[in-house]
């Protein structure tokens, strides 16, 4: 019997497909019982026999994996996530009569020859007529949801070798004002080495690293964080006070500040949700609350620039929403730009305005999200598997597909308006 | 000028001081925390050293400081020389050369001058530079030649283990150091503290960096003056005092976090369930082992047999 706690939770998703696999192989032809314990729902969910879902300490299901999401609000109570097929099978039923569909494969061969695929083609053509321009590399535009402001990160034909490998290969990058941008790719293609660079951590072996035109010089941190926040996978690593307040205050204690800061110290404890912890020791606060605490403490001053680096690894479906309403508010209310690098393909990078992926230290792909995860083929190849949703299309669809929905609920509208005639747009509801 | 009081007090207090000055600063400039890393962990490599008996990788550095202890200074040189050979045929990676020199000759140097400094001989002794009563009070008269051979003979006694037991730690993977002390029939909780121990240094230096990067993104200035900024020196000094508080409670989370998962690790892979431990890998005996063996007996024979007869013998 082999148990396995959160074992994909650093993996890239071709990565953990082949750990998924190996697992499968065991159970089938060794006959090896095999426990996961995962949050990554969508990648286990077809591989399973049987789904136990617990909440507070009780099994509240033990069903075969057809069965276990036949009600999704329960799941939805827990605050643990559903299967993106699941949840597609649910909003359009009548397109499933098969059953719930567990693996895009599944699903696409229930929406063979069906309506769904004509929809939604009417619909990706009804896109096609209202074109965006075209400005990126690679072929891939950039849509005009893109805040135009100035370059505040660059990236000027910028290498990193590490005894002898390149992990960053003559990499020109901008990231603007105000932008949303996701770093995606396979585990060592670059990303966090490439991000490390905007707060002086390693050293170009070519090339030049700039904040506002200003260059980010090697080593120099401290100077850099004032600009760059920069929050570590590891959040718990950036706690040093003995309560949430002094932890605040941390930066102001060290450093000079603006005279008019975005966030100061009493607008992060209302803003983050800390008023009555104040003098609660950090290490009292829950996983997420540490993370929220170090990211509030992070924002206390005024950086230009919010790097984070995997935020959520091994968060719960429930944490991970908290964590990006979290991310969408600071936006709201301080226009940060915001750059993450990300696993997270189906949360957190399909969130991002812009999505940049890195493959073998290089830029392989450049673009608004709905572009950048048309290109299935071009993301496997560099081990990134697109969002469940964006895979189905691409099934649906053919590989010439130029841009696709990101979410259920756009897919459900775009197929319901496609089957009606009626206009897309007006079905198309906000992102969960 | 230079034989006047001042002149050789200041002669004095450069020859004094000079060692422990650079010292620190040599090992921060060409070694720091990830040199130290670099320093004891295994480099896996394709080697002829590496795939040698994790047995006899075990023995040499035992027997070879056991040579160290027993043979006076002469065959020391020969004993030190068989010392520093393997190191060729390892070729190590020219990062670890650097940090391996430094950390060699850094406590080399500071053996070997102390010694000069503070280990006097019987009168008449003949000093290379003696101190003006200015600085003798610190105790010391001078600088003798006697007391800098001596410091040299004692300093390479000291790098033969040191070297030896390097050479073992870069070339063998944890697990054949648990493998070979289960074939010493030692209880197999032996190999997994020394597996736990070895594991235990490269992952707090990690931890370190880990925490004082982030105390750096935190805002708190762990900037180095320039040598010639010695106004700034002092509050350098300061600021790192006030760093290592800080960074304590995050090292001491860390570390225990570290060994509860460890614990859970080794529960859930049922060590100590049976009395026998198996293995992955089983090493079988090969031409290079059993040559590897016939040097290392022949070695210590050798010298045990020379003793005897009072050749090579330690004088005491």
């Amino acid at each position: 019997m082999l148990v396995l706690d959160e074992p994909l939770s650093d993996l890239d998703p071709v990565g953990a497909q082949e750990v998924l696999g190996t697992l499968r192989r065991l159970a089938g032809e060794e006959g090896v019982g095999v426990v996961i314990i995962e949050h990554r729902v969508d990648e286990v969910a077809p591989w399973a026999d049987r789904v136990v879902l617990m909440d507070a300490g009780r099994v509240t299901l033990d069903q075969p994996p057809r069965n276990a999401w036949r009600d999704p609000a329960a799941w939805a109570r827990i605050g643990v996530g559903v299967p993106d097929m699941v949840r597609l099978a649910h909003a359009l039923p009548d397109a499933f009569p098969a059953g719930l569909p567990l693996s895009v494969e599944e699903a696409a061969a229930q929406l063979a020859g069906g309506w769904v695929g004509p929809a939604l083609a009417r619909a990706a053509a009804a896109r096609t007529d209202h074109p965006q321009p075209t400005t990126g590399r690679d072929g891939v535009s950039r849509s005009d949801s893109i805040a135009p402001g100035p370059p505040v990160l660059s990236w000027d034909g910028v290498s990193v070798d590490f005894r002898g490998v390149r992990a960053v290969d003559e990499i020109t990058l901008s990231v603007d004002e105000g932008e949303w941008v996701a770093v995606i790719g396979a585990n060592g293609s670059g990303k966090s080495t490439l991000t490390g660079l905007t707060v002086g951590l390693g050293q170009p072996s070519a090339g030049r690293v700039s904040f506002r035109g200003r260059p980010i010089r090697p080593g120099k941190v401290f100077q850099h964080a004032a600009q760059v926040a920069l929050l570590l996978q590891a959040a718990d690593e950036m706690l040093f006070e003995e309560t949430v307040i002094g932890e605040l205050a941390f930066g102001t204690r060290f450093r000079a500040m603006p005279p008019d800061p975005v966030l100061d110290v009493e607008d992060a404890i209302e803003f983050f949700g800390f008023a009555g912890l104040e003098q609660t020791s950090p290490w009292e606060l829950s996983q997420g609350g540490r993370q929220r605490l170090a990211l509030a403490a992070l924002l206390v001053g005024a950086p230009g620039v919010l790097v984070l680096d995997e935020p959520t690894t091994g968060q719960d479906a429930e944490h991970m929403r908290a964590f990006l309403r979290l991310l969408e508010a600071v936006r709201a209310r301080t226009g940060l730009t915001v750059l993450t690098v990300t696993h997270d393909i189906r949360g957190l990078a399909s969130r991002a305005a812009r999505v940049v992926l890195l493959g073998e230290g290089r830029v392989q792909l450049d673009g608004p999200a709905a572009q950048v995860f048309a290109r299935t083929r071009e993301l496997e190849r560099w081990g990134v598997l697109a969002p469940p949703v964006a895979r189905l299309q691409a099934e649906l669809l053919g590989p010439g597909a130029r841009d696709v929905l990101l979410t259920v609920e756009e897919l459900a509208a775009a197929a319901s308006s496609g089957r009606t005639g009626a206009p897309a747009a007006a079905g198309i509801s906000g992102r969960p | 000028m230079m034989s006047s009081l001042l002149g050789r007090t200041l002669i004095a207090y450069l020859i004094v001081f000079a060692v422990p000055m650079v010292l620190p600063v040599a090992f921060i400039k060409l070694v720091g925390l990830g040199g130290l890393r670099d320093l004891v962990t295994y480099e896996a490599r394709d080697t002829p050293l590496h795939t040698l008996d994790p047995r006899l990788k075990v023995l040499y550095p035992v027997a070879m400081g056991v040579l160290s202890i027993i043979l006076n200074w002469d065959f020391m040189l020969i004993v030190f020389a068989l010392t520093v050979l393997p190191w060729i045929w390892l070729r190590p990676s020219r990062q670890r050369v650097r940090v391996l020199l430094v950390m060699v000759i850094g406590p080399a140097l500071t053996g070997f001058w102390s010694q000069g400094l503070y280990y006097l001989p019987n009168p008449p002794i003949h000093y290379l530079y003696q101190f003006p009563w200015t600085i003798s009070w610190l105790g010391s008269p001078g600088i003798t030649s006697y007391g800098l051979v001596f410091g040299l003979e004692q300093t390479s006694r000291v790098l033969v283990t040191v070297s030896t037991s390097m050479l073992i730690l870069v070339s063998t993977d944890v697990g054949d150091f648990t493998w070979a002390f289960e074939r010493f029939r030692m209880p197999p909780q032996v190999g997994f503290a020394l597996t736990a121990a070895l594991r235990f240094l490269p992952d707090m230096i990690s931890r370190t960096t880990l925490v004082l990067r982030a105390v750096e993104l935190r805002g708190y200035d762990l900037s180095r003056p320039r040598w010639y900024q010695v106004p700034m020196w002092w509050d350098y000094v300061r600021r790192v005092s006030r760093c290592v508080v800080l960074i304590t409670v995050p090292l001491l989370v860390g570390s225990l976090r570290g060994t509860t998962t460890m614990a859970m690790v080794a529960d859930a892979r049922g060590f100590g369930v049976h009395r026998r431990r198996g293995s992955l890998r089983e090493h079988r005996l090969t031409a290079v082992d059993v040559g590897g063996y016939v040097v290392l007996v022949l070695l210590v024979g050798a010298a045990i047999v020379l003793t005897h007869f009072h050749i090579g013998a330690r004088p005491y």
